[in-house]
C-alpha cells in the first residue's frame, strides 16, 4: 500500500494546475459537483488569477448543490458586469426568488437580453402573474377560465351549491347531507318541544351551514389555483423551465 | 381581546383537547387528512382566531367525506403521512395559497 501511494506521490504532474483544472472539469460534466467544487477550489489556490468561465463553472456546482447565498457571493468575482447581473439574476431564479432575479435580470445587454427576457416571463409565470408574464414570453392561446369566489359563497347558500361549482361533486353532496340532516333534527326536536336537543341541533346545523359558505369561497379559491397551476403547465411545455 | 384570553377559544380549545385525548384514541386512524381534523381546527382556531377558525374547522369536517381522494393530486397540496395534505394556511381565504408540491410526494 505504502509503494503504490509512494508511486502516486512520485506522479508529480498530477497536482500541476491544469491537470487539476481537466480533473475538475471531468467531475464538473460528470455531475459530481461536490467534487468538483472541491477541485475547482484547489486549482483556484495554485494559479494567481482565473478566467470568468471557471467561476461560472463554481457558481453552477454552487448552484446545483443549493448554496445560493455562495453562489451570489462567489459572482462577485465575476469581471463583465452584463454577465454578472444575468447570472445573479438565474442564481436568484434557481434559489426560487423570481421577484429578486428580474432586479439583475433587468439590468441586462446582448448577448444575454432574449434569454433574461424568457427568465423574467418564467418568474411571473410561476407567480401567477401572467399578464406580466405576456410582455417577456409568448403565452399559450387558452388562458385560465376562474370562477368567483363570489358566487361560490352565492351558491352556497343552497348547502352544497359553492362545492358543487367549483367541481367538487362529492364534498359537494356530504355538505347537503350533512346541513339538511342537522336542519331536519332540529325541525325533529323543536316540533316536539325538546329545548335541549332542539338547541344541539340547531347549533350544530348553523356550524355546518356557515362552514359550508365558508367552503364554498374556499374551493372556488383552490379550482382558481388550480387553473393557475394548468396554465403554468402548459407555459412549461413551450418553454423550457431551466436555465440554460 | 387578544386569542389566548378570549373565553370562547379556549373552550373550544379544551374541547378540542379533550376529543383528542378521550374519544380519538377510540375511533382509531380514521382522518382522510394530514393534518387531521382535529389537529387543523385546533391550529385554525389558534391561528385565525375562535370565529375564522371555527368556520374553516366545519368546512374541513365537510371535505373529510369518503369523495375526499376525488382528485387529491391536483386539488390539494399532496400525500403525508398516507393522507391526504391539506394544512391551515392554504384555507384561509384572505391568505396566499402556496402548494410546494415536491415536498409532498411520497
Amino acid at each position: 500500500m505504502s509503494i503504490v501511494i509512494l508511486c502516486l506521490l512520485c506522479q508529480t504532474d498530477m497536482f500541476e494546475p491544469p491537470n487539476l483544472l481537466k480533473f475538475a472539469d471531468y467531475l464538473y460534466i460528470q455531475q459530481d459537483y461536490t467534487a468538483a467544487l472541491h477541485e475547482y477550489r484547489r486549482y483556484l489556490v495554485l494559479v494567481d488569477s482565473a478566467t470568468d468561465d471557471l467561476y461560472e463553472r463554481i457558481i453552477e456546482c454552487l448552484t446545483q448543490l443549493g448554496r445560493y447565498s455562495e453562489a451570489i457571493s462567489e459572482s462577485e468575482n465575476i469581471d463583465d458586469i452584463n454577465k454578472r447581473n444575468y447570472i445573479k439574476g438565474l442564481i436568484h431564479f434557481a434559489a426560487g426568488e423570481p421577484d429578486s432575479s428580474r432586479i439583475y435580470l433587468q439590468r441586462v445587454e446582448v448577448p444575454y437580453i432574449s434569454e433574461a427576457r424568457r427568465i423574467i416571463g418564467l418568474g411571473y409565470s410561476y407567480e401567477f402573474k401572467f399578464n406580466e408574464a405576456a410582455q417577456y414570453i409568448d403565452l399559450p392561446e387558452h388562458s385560465p377560465v376562474y370562477k368567483k369566489p363570489f358566487i361560490g359563497g352565492l351558491l352556497a347558500l343552497f348547502p352544497g351549491g359553492g362545492h358543487f361549482y367549483a367541481g367538487r361533486y362529492g364534498d359537494g353532496l356530504y355538505s347537503f347531507l350533512l346541513v339538511g340532516t342537522a336542519a331536519l333534527l332540529s325541525y325533529y326536536y323543536y316540533d316536539r318541544d325538546e329545548d335541549v336537543k332542539f338547541g344541539f341541533a340547531l347549533g350544530t346545523a348553523i356550524f355546518l351551514y356557515a362552514g359550508n359558505i365558508y367552503g364554498g369561497v374556499n374551493a372556488v379559491r383552490n379550482y382558481n389555483y388550480q387553473e393557475n397551476e394548468k396554465y403554468l403547465e402548459q407555459i412549461l411545455q413551450v418553454q423550457p423551465s431551466g436555465i440554460e | 381581546m387578544p386569542h389566548h384570553t378570549n373565553p370562547a377559544r379556549i373552550i373550544a380549545s379544551s374541547g378540542l383537547r379533550l376529543y383528542q385525548k378521550f374519544i380519538s384514541p377510540s375511533q382509531g386512524d380514521v382522518c382522510n387528512f394530514s393534518p387531521s381534523c382535529s389537529h387543523f381546527a385546533k391550529e385554525a382556531i389558534e391561528k385565525h382566531g375562535i370565529i375564522w377558525g371555527s368556520l374553516m374547522a366545519s368546512d374541513r369536517l365537510q371535505r373529510c367525506n369518503p369523495w375526499a381522494f376525488g382528485s387529491f393530486d391536483t386539488y390539494y397540496e399532496g400525500i403525508k403521512d398516507y393522507k391526504i395534505y391539506d394544512p391551515v394556511k392554504n384555507n384561509y381565504i384572505f391568505g396566499t395559497i402556496i402548494k410546494d408540491r415536491t415536498k409532498h410526494l411520497e
